[in-house]
This record gives structure tokens, C-alpha cells and sequence, in this order.
């Protein structure tokens, strides 16, 4: 039984229950129309669910007794003893009916033939011979609980979960092992309570999808075109809030599809298009967002008749509309006013447009995505997340004071310092240059218009509409996962602020929504201005260097084009394996090849270099400048590409790809290595390290080893599977033709032409 | 059962809430201002692990309040919690029942915040209309 039909059957039992009652009352008073039309609304929704969910039995039941009971209610037709009777009995019918539906119940479902008798003893207004039994409906087993009771508890559990995190705030404050440990019982306790709790609150997405069939076939219909209805992904859950909120915008897109998209299925023919459309519409739950995918294969978004209307609208200028590219004329849709619809139908083109479905989305914290394959189908995406009440947020100060942003708007953060990034002023507003890519800035306590500020980073965030902008900090303080809550009216009415939460310092914390942030810093929103910059071809850029002091105190130059960040490390990071360095970057060690002693010093800037296979991290005392390349006199040797002149200094330009020969590759499907020896410190902390070094992925095994490229073993082992490379370890000091373990040179050697070999 | 009064003090006025819509009486101690928040909105606190907005009530009707303590009167309205600052709150009373007839015009924005007088022997309080005063925050 699907989760439709079990819906349908707690609720039908619900209802049976009142329903009995008032048959019982009705019969007694065949006038009460207020029990009369009870019952006909009962009769009414149970042949509504049955059409929908495909149970004719108990449609055509109802459907009788629905048509008999119209009749009664506009006096063609009397409630006398018969048709109460009847009514009974069929009452009862659908009961067993419904509960046979449930398999759990072992309720046989009784013979059609009843059903009919049934139906006929109504239609022909004869009484039945032989009533049923009442029914007696079986143990329900789910329970039905009020959305408010739902939302108490979810509150309540938010609650104890700030509470949770004042306690751990006293708890650590003591040494007592036996209390934390007992609290950290506690506060597992509780992240489960949440969980169970979210959950409560999540629905699957079916629940959105159920009312779809019935929308597409009935547009279809009046639209006159053939649609086939293809639903995925049902079971993704989602936020109960969330169902309601995105059910508009999702039945308007499919409105439009039908509407505009499919073509009349002569046409469909004439173009070798199978005479049915097809509109496919899937959901995806990605981390914490939700995608839903709406494709059809119409005719797709004829951008020329958009771009035509735009101009004649005075969107845009002639000259710019013919500059647009495909996706950039696509999305003239989410310009308020602009249907290619021809004429207005009853279904869509009344002005309720694109425009207003993208606000409903992003207002959610989403967005909405559009592909267009003209001629072939329209895919729409839309982006929402999971829930609404619980945030990862990125703890700013600014002004000197705690604000929170979304975590999944935040794309990076840049020191404003060592030519990171800078912050220009620009007509009274801010540039913030990060790499050479102009952003438009604010800095954040100017913008709420909190007084002057020294921002030391710069934190980049995208909008859900694409739109991207710095914002300038005085510092970055945390992260916190945060229960937020909507904000009272007096405070939410700027619309820059997505809620209110408790931080883990106990204290509130004010959560800045991005979108209003954009719009208050009087932001142009992703429109066709911003299109239009982007779908001109981009200048190559003259190449740049970053001028750096590298540990070994020499001036340094790297092309800025294999940069993909500037990282700040922390000194203890930093590891040595054998001459081979290491660093700790987002939880992963990379590759630092050696240039001198680490500095002394806490936090150590570094270059994450990116030739875009490979990665590798070059650490450097500090970080000066980004400037356009100056004329290199070539040098050539291993590691200097050339020398460069830079204010009266010599600077030596670093042969980056001298540097990726240290790199790991990082293509998906890594070589592995496995080390069939005793997991001795020796193999840990030397070998591993030395074969990992030369791309390996390094397993400790000794059994299966059938997808090895490489197997280091004893001489004399067995070696299973077949391995392209085999090395073979000494067993003692006198080696024979083995290597011995403590040659590193061979060792080194063997394995790295191990990894150069053709596959 | 009859009517229960709060009576607190703002500035040199006393006033009268409904008892029953009142949560709590709370000394608020740290208060988190909001950005470009209305003036009579001080800003955001945390009381009990729930996060309240705090409303002035003197800078919400225009006087002046005596004294900058936390002391606050907390309810709800709509679902979301406030708490009304005041200079003092004094006693929980029955509503005396004593009609008040007959007053000149009240100054200020008490006009606006009044949903009556209280007669209580010794003087009269304003009777707030929590709802109202809370709106006046969204005045800026």
C-alpha cells in the first residue's frame, strides 16, 4: 500500500466513524439537512480520492450514492426508509472496502456483485433485501496530530537545544569527568530528539506531486494536446512549509509547460515528435537543498519572439537584445510582463509570469534555473532548501557586533591584506578586487548604518539569483548551526534580515539574508544588465603575478593563473615526512613542496595552487602584491621560470609546474597501492607516506588485492591478483635481488617510475 | 474572576496591563541592538533561551524614561515574544472597577496606546493596549 492510499484510508476510516452517526441521526430525522449534506460531502471526497487513486470499486459506490443524495438535496428526490437503508449499506461497503485496501487488515474484499446490487437498489428506489453488517473499523495505526501540537514540540525542542549549548557553555567550566560525560549522554539525547523531531516536520514530496496528474490531464484537455506525465524522486522529503510554499510556483511552471511548451500533437507529428509530450518532473534532495526538475520536450522558449517582445516593451535597446546568447534571452521570461503566450488562455499568460515565480522561490532562500533547448523542450529547476528552521551560518563581526549569514551564500573569504583582495572606492560606493575580478562590496556595518569600520576580510556571497557581491568584516568569528526563528514584523520590514536565532554564547544573533543585503546596498538584481556583461566575450587577461616572500626569505613570483587561493594556515599544519612536506588544507594533507625551514611563525600564508587536475600548496612567509607581469628574462633551471625585475628588485618567477611534479593527482579514480606488510611504524610513517607521495591511494591489506596498480610485498609472498607493478621488499639485510627497505633511493625510484608507466 | 491589573510606571505615568496577557516580569540584562531597528525597538534578548524583541515603552509613546534599567514586562502577540521595557513595575492588582469618567485629551503617544483609564483610588493608570504599543515600534 503506497503512502497515498494509506493516507486515504486513515482518513476514510476518520470520517466513517462520523459519518455512521450521522446516517444514524438521519434516518431518525430525514429532514436534517445539516446530517444530509455531511454525508454528501463524505460520499463527495471518498469518489474524489477514488478517481484519483484509481479504486473504481469504491468510486462507483460512492458515485451512487453521491448522485442519490444530490437528488435528495434538490427535491427530486425523498429520504424516505429505503434510500436511508440503502445508504447505510453502502456506507458499510466502503468501509470494508477501505479497510480491505489495508493488507495488514486480512479483510478479504467482498464480491462485485454486492456492489452493484447495490448501486441498482438505488437507482431503481427499492430498499435492499439483506443489510450488512455495520462494519466495525479496525485499530488505526498512525495517528493524526494537529500541525500546531507539531510546531509546539518543534519549538520546545529548538529550545532545549539552546539550552543545551548554555549547559555545555557551565559544563566545561568544571573538571568533572563524570558530569560531561553524563551531559554529553544528554546532548546526544537531544540531537536525536531533533532529528526525530525535524523529521516530523518533513513530509515526502509526493504529497506535492499527488494533486499533478489530475492538473496535467485536465490542462492537457483543455489545451488539447497530449501530455504523458513522468513523476521521480517522489520519496525526497521535504519541510511541510516547504510543500506549501513551492506547490504555486511548481503548478504554474507545469501550467506553462502544457500551455506553451508541448506543441498540438498534429505538430508534434509534422516535426517527427511522438504524438505525446512528455513532461518529466523529478526530485532531487542534494545535502540541504531540494532540486526539483520540471522537463518537457516542446517546443522550448523561442527566444527570438522573447527578445522581439523585450525590445517592443522597451526592455532593452535593439543593439543589446542582439548580443544576447541563449540562456541570457531565456531568462528575458523572468522579466515581468513578457509571455510569448499569443493570446491570453485561460490556463496561462495572464501576466502572472516567470517573474513572480522566481520571487516566491528566492524568497523561500532558493532559485530558479532555466535550460532551454529551443525547439526541443524547456528544463526549469528549482532550487529550495530542506527545511527552513535550522541554518550552518558563517558568525561575522561587523561594527563590532555578532551577525550570522547563510553558510550556503557565503562562497569564500579573503584577508583584506597582503594583496589578497582590496577595497577601492568607486563614486562613493566600494570595489572589492579579489584576483583581479572586480566585485561590487559593501561593508557591512556601513550598510546597516552602524558607523565607521576597519573591515580586515572580505566575505563573497552569492544571492540564490546568481547575483555576487563582497561584503567587508571586521573579522570572521565562528560557525554555528543556528534554529532560526522569523522575526518580529517591526524588525523584519527592511527584508534584510532572514531571522533571529540564540547563538552558542547564549546570546541573539541577528541572520542576514543575502538577498536583501544585495537589494539594500541598492544592488542590481541578476537582470539583463548583468546578462548582458556576462554574455560579452571575455578579454584575456594580461597575465599577473602574486609577489611573495617565500620561506627562505627570497622574493618570489607566481602566475596568478594557477592560483586558486590564497589560504592562511595554522603552523601546526604543517608536517614533514621524510624530507616531503605536507600541509592540513579544508581536512586534507596536500603536497607543500619544500623551500627552506618553516618560519616561525603562528599563522603561515599560503598559495593553493590549481593547474586543474592537480593541487598544491606553496607556503610563503608573506604575501605582497598582485601585479601585471613585467617582461621575464627566462632562467632555466627545475624550479625558476625566469627572473623579473619589480621596483629596483630581482624576483625570481617560480616554474609552477616545477611545483605540480610534488602535486598528488587528483583525478577521481586514484592508482592504489597496497602495502601487503605488517603494519609496522615503518611501513606507517615511512613508506606509506613515500608511495603516497607518488599518487597512491595506500591500502594495508593483504588479501584481495585485485584492483592494486602497484604491490609492495616480501619477497618470496604469494601476490594475489595482478597488479601492474610489483615491488618486492628484502626480507633481511643481505637482500639478494629484492630491495632492501631501507634503500629509500631505489625505493623512490621504483615507486615513481611505478606511477609514470603507461596504464 | 476578576480582571488582574499589572501596574508599572513609565517615565512619571503609571500604567496598567492586563495580567493575563502578561508572561512574565523579567530584569533584562544584555540587549543586542538591531540594525536600522525603529527607535522605540532597543533590540534583541535572550531571556530563558528564548529570543525576545525589546520594546521602549517611553520611547514608544515619546516621554521620557527615568531610569535605564532592564526591568521588562514579557508577552506575546502573534507569536512572537516581546518585552516592554519599563522604569518600574509596582503591584498586581484587581481591577478596582471604579469608572473613570470624563479626562482631557492624553499628550504624547499614551493617546495611542490607551485602551482606557483606571481609576485606582490613590491616582490613575493608563490601561496599555499591548498590541498597539508593540505596532508603535514599527514606527521609525
Amino acid at each position: 500500500m503506497d503512502e497515498l492510499t494509506g493516507e486515504f484510508v486513515s482518513e476514510t476510516r476518520e470520517t466513517l466513524e462520523r459519518v455512521s452517526e450521522a446516517l444514524v441521526a438521519w434516518e431518525a430525522q430525514p429532514t436534517d439537512s445539516a446530517r444530509l449534506d455531511e454525508i454528501f460531502r463524505f460520499v463527495h471526497t471518498v469518489k474524489g480520492s477514488c478517481g484519483f487513486l484509481d479504486l473504481p470499486r469504491i468510486e462507483g459506490l460512492a458515485h451512487a450514492a453521491e448522485s442519490a443524495l444530490a437528488g435528495v438535496r434538490d427535491g427530486t428526490r425523498t429520504a424516505d426508509g429505503s434510500l436511508v437503508g440503502t445508504m447505510l449499506s453502502i456506507i458499510d461497503r466502503i468501509a470494508t472496502l477501505v479497510a480491505a485496501l489495508d493488507a495488514d487488515s486480512k479483510i478479504e474484499p467482498p464480491e462485485v456483485a454486492g456492489d452493484l446490487a447495490l448501486i441498482d437498489a438505488l437507482d431503481r428506489r427499492i430498499a435492499v433485501d439483506n443489510p450488512t453488517t455495520p462494519f466495525a473499523p479496525a485499530q488505526a495505526r498512525t495517528v493524526r496530530i494537529g500541525v500546531p501540537l507539531l510546531e509546539s514540540m518543534m519549538n520546545q525542542v529548538s529550545e532545549l537545544v539552546l539550552v543545551r549549548n548554555e549547559l555545555a557553555r557551565s559544563v566545561r567550566g568544571h573538571d568533572d569527568r563524570e558530569l560531561a560525560a553524563r551531559f554529553e549522554r544528554l546532548g546526544g539525547i537531544v540531537a536525536e530528539l531533533r532529528d526525530s523531531v525535524t523529521r516530523t516536520r518533513m513530509q515526502p514530496i509526493d504529497r506535492l506531486f499527488a494533486t499533478l496528474p489530475r492538473l496535467v490531464r485536465d490542462t492537457a484537455r483543455e489545451c488539447g494536446k497530449l501530455v504523458v506525465l513522468d513523476l521521480g524522486g517522489q520519496d525526497v522529503e521535504i519541510d511541510r512549509e516547504m510543500v506549501e510554499s513551492i506547490r504555486d510556483p511548481l503548478l504554474h511552471i507545469v501550467r506553462n509547460a502544457i500551455d506553451h511548451g508541448i506543441e498540438a500533437p498534429m505538430d508534434r507529428v509534422r516535426i517527427g515528435k511522438p504524438e505525446v509530450g512528455t513532461i518529466r518532473i523529478a526530485a532531487l534532495q542534494s545535502g540541504n537543498q531540494v532540486s526539483i526538475e520540471i522537463s518537457d520536450d516542446g517546443r522550448g522558449v523561442d527566444t527570438s519572439r522573447l527578445i522581439e517582445k523585450a525590445v517592443a516593451a522597451k526592455i532593452m535597446d535593439p543593439a543589446r537584445a542582439a548580443s544576447l546568447d541563449v540562456a541570457a534571452a531565456t531568462a528575458l521570461m523572468f522579466e515581468p510582463g513578457l509571455s510569448t503566450a499569443n493570446e491570453v488562455t485561460n490556463v496561462s499568460g495572464r501576466g502572472v509570469g516567470m517573474d513572480v515565480v522566481r520571487a516566491n522561490v528566492e524568497r523561500l532562500g532558493g532559485n530558479v534555473v532555466l535550460a532551454n533547448r529551443p525547439g526541443t523542450g524547456l528544463t526549469i529547476t528549482l532550487k529550495a532548501p530542506l527545511t527552513l528552521s535550522i541554518v550552518n551560518a558563517l558568525i561575522v563581526v561587523a561594527g563590532g557586533q555578532r551577525f550570522a549569514i547563510p553558510r550556503g551564500a557565503i562562497e569564500e573569504v579573503v584577508p583584506l591584506r597582503d594583496g589578497a583582495a582590496r577595497l577601492d572606492d568607486l563614486g562613493g560606493g566600494k570595489v572589492a578586487v579579489v584576483r583581479e575580478m572586480a566585485h561590487p562590496a559593501f561593508v557591512l556595518a556601513s550598510l546597516l548604518k552602524m558607523g565607521v569600520a576597519t573591515p580586515l576580510l572580505v566575505v563573497m556571497v552569492t544571492t540564490p539569483s546568481g547575483g555576487r557581491f563582497a561584503l567587508a568584516v571586521d573579522t570572521v568569528a565562528d560557525h554555528e548551526e543556528l534554529v532560526v526563528r522569523p522575526m518580529a514584523p517591526q524588525l523584519a520590514s527592511h527584508g534584510i534580515f532572514a531571522g533571529q536565532s540564540l547563538g552558542d554564547d547564549g546570546q541573539p544573533i541577528v541572520v542576514l539574508d543575502p538577498t536583501g543585503l544585495a537589494q539594500l546596498g541598492g544592488l542590481q538584481r541578476t537582470g539583463v544588465d548583468a546578462l548582458v556583461a556576462r554574455t560579452e566575450p571575455p578579454e584575456a587577461p594580461a597575465p599577473s603575478v602574486l609577489v611573495a616572500t617565500a620561506f627562505d626569505g627570497r622574493k618570489i613570483a607566481v602566475r596568478a593563473a594557477v592560483i586558486e587561493r590564497l589560504i592562511e594556515t595554522d603552523d601546526r599544519d604543517w608536517t614533514d615526512v621524510e624530507g616531503k612536506r605536507f600541509v592540513l588544507v579544508d581536512g586534507l594533507y596536500m603536497p607543500a613542496p619544500a623551500h627552506g625551514e618553516l618560519p616561525q611563525q603562528r599563522a603561515i600564508p599560503a598559495l593553493l595552487l590549481n593547474d586543474g587536475t592537480r593541487r598544491v600548496v606553496l607556503g610563503v612567509i608573506a604575501v605582497h602584491d598582485l601585479i601585471p607581469m613585467p617582461r621575464a628574462v627566462p632562467v632555466d633551471t627545475h624550479a625558476v621560470e625566469g627572473l623579473l625585475q619589480i621596483g629596483g628588485e630581482p624576483i625570481l618567477l617560480i616554474d609552477v609546474f616545477g611545483l605540480f611534479d610534488f602535486a598528488t593527482v587528483s583525478v577521481p579514480r586514484r592508482r592504489v597501492a597496497v602495502i601487503a606488510l605488517e603494519s609496522t611504524p615503518w611501513a606507517r610513517a615511512m613508506l606509506a607516506p613515500l608511495v603516497a607521495a607518488a599518487g597512491y591511494e595506500v591500502r594495508f591489506c593483504a588479501g584481495d588485492d585485485a584492483d592494486a596498480d602497484l604491490v609492495i610485498h616480501l619477497d618470496g609472498d604469494e601476490v594475489a591478483g595482478s597488479a601492474r607493478h610489483q615491488i618486492a621488499l628484502s626480507r633481511g639485510p643481505d637482500g639478494g635481488v629484492a630491495v632492501d627497505r631501507y634503500d629509500r633511493t631505489t625505493l623512490h625510484k621504483l615507486v615513481s617510475t611505478a606511477v609514470r608507466r603507461p596504464v | 474572576m476578576t480582571q488582574l491589573l499589572l501596574l508599572a510606571r513609565v517615565g512619571d505615568q503609571r500604567v496598567a496591563f492586563d495580567a493575563k496577557t502578561v508572561d512574565a516580569v523579567v530584569d533584562i540584562d544584555t540587549v543586542v541592538p538591531v540594525p536600522m531597528a525603529p527607535p522605540a525597538v532597543r533590540g534583541l534578548s535572550a531571556i530563558r533561551s528564548r529570543v525576545v524583541t525589546v520594546i521602549d515603552c517611553a520611547r514608544a509613546v515619546g516621554v521620557v524614561a527615568l531610569r535605564d534599567n532592564g526591568r521588562a514586562v514579557t508577552l506575546s502577540i502573534d507569536g512572537h515574544c516581546y518585552a516592554i521595557r519599563v522604569d518600574a513595575v509596582d503591584d498586581v492588582v484587581p481591577h478596582p472597577g471604579l469608572s473613570v469618567t470624563g479626562f482631557a485629551p492624553m499628550q504624547d503617544g499614551w493617546a495611542e496606546v490607551a485602551s482606557g483609564t483606571v481609576n485606582l483610588g490613590d491616582g490613575f493608570a493608563i490601561l496599555i493596549d499591548a498590541r498597539r504599543l508593540v505596532s508603535r515600534g514599527s514606527i521609525t
